[in-house]
């Protein structure tokens, strides 16, 4: 048995498909699509529950209504559970009476009734289910009330005989037939609902605050730099520092035990700097992801990303973003993957997909280095200035990159905007913590594993020649001998087949940061980043960089693919897996085509 | 009146939704924006679009675009 729940978004779906299906959940992804699928077992009945994208008609508008009226129409189910906002049931009803309409059993489920009382609204439940002639619930799925109820209705109301009443779609998009049904449903609630005070002003109190034309965006920024601050600089740096005490202790502990039993070099080799660091890196990004998780699903349930729609969206929408984007792409100046993760924040589906590719695009603080190095030296003082360029380079890829996945790739049309503006509310601790932990234990299941499993190849390819012998140079490694064959891909960025180059540039696929570390190491040199820039002199092993190059190379590492944890990151929230090899696929085509044109134009140049 | 011209704050009532797009006629008016509906014009945004309305118990946030094709009638 199947059964189904349908209602407008805000209404408390997830929260209520949360405490039905406990731990028995499945997330995937609609065929084709990039819309998470939710699916589960309702707690202790053998029924299937599937949670539906949010609609607020059977008219499909969007992507994800779309999905939702393809499944109701043509799939098969017992049930349709029909969640309503009690707060707003005037609107809620519309969708109710046009379920009614289409032949399968129907229950409908008064949510947030605990907020009835203190908004002065008396619903008459008898009344009502006498007009509509259903079974009716009242719940609140934040407080955890009225469910054993639900689940007993739940029980007496599926039926797997009835069949969808096909003939009525036509009559769901005339637009008489919908003013008519907004008299009726106008009608049932004059004589069940009873406004006994006026609404309190709250919330319009705060958004005078929040959304006034002076202090708006200062207000955002501030919420956003703190949120920054905290997860990268206060929690990363604290983090940070304990783990690589850690790292550093327990490899020193390893090596010095194993040593002692004559254990192979290798095995030494592999359990510290492939299986210690591989974790470590992975470890490194626990604390910056968590406050990220954290602070958005804090912002999205209190209802203020609603309001950060409203401030940007007619800005972002010129280029085919979501006002809510900015969010993923201020993130991502720290942090890519902490930027793509965060694009969870953005509902519409093809606005999300957009952000989620195009947010890699801005360098994070990992390939400033990168930055930094090149530009100093090769740039002296006018180093800030090239620097910046880049930075502007990457703002206008991000914008023709958005322009080209909503112009071309996915041909959007202008859309009508409009969405609703939910009332601010206090998250519950609980339910907070529950989800945050959700999360990360999704994000590093997966990701975790790649990362790990990239960091022991990564290691393998140094560590051994290629008659795997131990112990050998790097120019002497696979990964060097990997380099020589491909160093091709690299000369028309930087005029000269350099499997050091090329070797650094593939390193930087586990972490921008190891770009310049490959680059010190090929050199011969240590891990102190003080003589760095020696690798450029004339008896150093990159002195083939001229500023051409140099500034294509860097072009190269930084609009290329973005690293690992970003890239699984994108995995994670794509889904579809065509989609996300097209956009990992376009981002290597990208870096790599616009820094060959600008090594070609740069080298005719002045520089 | 045309809803983009009504005051911040006035409450008036629907009377008639000329958008040409047939789609986003219907978007609306499933949103709950039919003729003889009560709204209020709540807020505004700082760039001046969108608009923010409240009716039939909720707040509904709407492009100035839109606004300019919906007629209402200022009420007390």
């Amino acid at each position: 048995m199947r059964a189904v729940l349908v209602g407008n978004q805000n209404c408390g779906k997830s929260t209520l498909f949360n405490i039905l299906t406990g731990s028995n959940q499945k997330i995937g992804n609609w065929p084709g699509v990039t819309v998470s699928k939710k699916t589960g077992i309702i707690k202790d009945m053998e029924i299937e529950l599937i949670d539906l994208p949010g609609i607020y008609s059977l008219y499909p508008y969007s992507l994800e209504e779309k999905i939702t009226y393809g499944f109701l129409m043509n799939e098969e189910y017992d049930l349709i559970i029909n969640i309503v906002d009690s707060t707003c049931i005037e609107r809620g009803l519309f969708l109710t009476t046009e379920l009614l309409e289409l032949g399968k059993k129907v229950i409908v489920v008064l949510n947030m009734v605990d907020k009835l009382k203190e908004k002065g609204i008396e619903i008459k439940i008898d009344r009502l289910k006498e007009n509509l002639k259903i079974d009716i619930c009242l719940v609140s799925a934040s407080r955890g009330s009225g469910i054993i109820d639900l689940l007993k209705t739940i029980k007496t109301n599926i039926n797997n005989n009835l069949r969808i009443n096909k003939d009525i779609l036509n009559r769901f998009s005339k637009e008489n037939e919908i003013v008519l049904r907004y008299k009726k449903v106008d009608n049932i609630c004059k004589s069940c609902i009873r406004h006994i005070k006026k609404r309190k002003e709250v919330n319009e109190f705060i958004d005078k605050i929040v959304l006034n034309k002076i202090l708006a965006i200062p207000i955002f920024f501030t919420i956003m730099f703190g949120m920054y601050y905290i997860s990268i600089e206060i929690f990363g740096q604290i983090f940070a520092d304990s783990l690589e005490k850690i790292i550093i202790d327990s490899k020193a502990f390893i090596e010095v035990t194993l040593k002692q039993i004559n254990v192979y070099d290798w095995i030494i080799s592999l359990l510290c700097d492939g299986v210690i660091t591989g974790v470590g890196s992975v470890l490194s990004f626990l604390p910056q992801l968590t406050v990220v998780f954290l602070v958005t699903s804090f912002l999205e349930i209190c209802g203020y990303m609603a309001r950060v729609s409203f401030i940007f969206d007619k800005l972002l929408k010129k280029i085919g973003l979501s006002g809510k984007s900015l969010i993923p792409f201020i993130l991502g100046t720290g942090c890519s993957a902490s930027g793509i993760i965060s694009t969870k924040i953005v509902e519409n589906e093809e606005d999300r997909i957009t952000s989620v590719i195009t947010v890699p695009f801005i360098p994070c603080s990992a390939k400033l280095p990168i930055i930094t190095l090149f530009t100093k030296y090769f740039f002296k003082n006018n180093y800030a200035l090239i620097a910046i360029s880049f930075y502007v380079l990457s703002i206008i890829i991000v914008i023709c990159s958005a322009i080209i996945i909503n112009k071309i790739i996915l041909k959007r049309k202008e859309e009508l905007y409009v969405f609703e503006l939910p009332e601010y509310k206090f998250p519950k601790i609980k339910f907070l913590y529950k989800d945050v932990k959700q999360k990360i234990l999704e994000f590093f299941n997966k990701a975790g594993t790649t990362i790990f499993i990239a960091s022991l190849v990564i290691w393998f390819l140094l560590s051994f020649s290629t008659n795997f012998e131990y112990g050998v140079d790097i120019q002497n490694s696979i990964l060097a001998c990997l380099g020589r064959k491909i160093s091709w891909i690299f000369e028309p960025i930087i005029g000269v087949k350099s499997w050091q180059a090329s070797v650094s540039a593939i390193q930087g696929i586990i972490a921008k940061e190891q770009v310049i570390s490959s680059m010190e190491i090929i050199s011969g040199l240590s891990n102190n980043h003080i003589d760095t820039y020696k690798i450029f002199d004339e008896i150093g092993s990159f002195n083939f960089f001229n500023k051409a190059s140099a500034y294509s190379f860097v072009a190269f590492n930084l609009f290329t693919a973005p690293c690992i944890v970003a890239i699984s990151a994108m995995a994670k929230e794509i889904k579809n897996l065509k989609i996300f090899i097209l956009s990992v696929v376009y981002q290597l085509v990208l870096g790599w085509g616009l820094s060959v044109i600008l090594y070609n134009i740069l080298s005719r140049q002045i520089f | 009146m045309r809803l983009s011209e009504l005051k911040l704050n006035t409450y008036a009532i629907i009377l008639f939704i000329n958008i040409p797009n047939l789609k986003s006629r219907i978007r609306i008016l499933e949103m709950g924006l039919t003729p003889g509906t009560i709204i209020k014009k709540t807020k505004k945004a700082p760039f001046g679009d969108p608009i923010g309305l409240t009716l039939r118990g909720y707040e509904l946030c709407i492009s100035k675009k839109e606004t300019s094709y919906i007629l209402v009638e200022v009420i007390k």
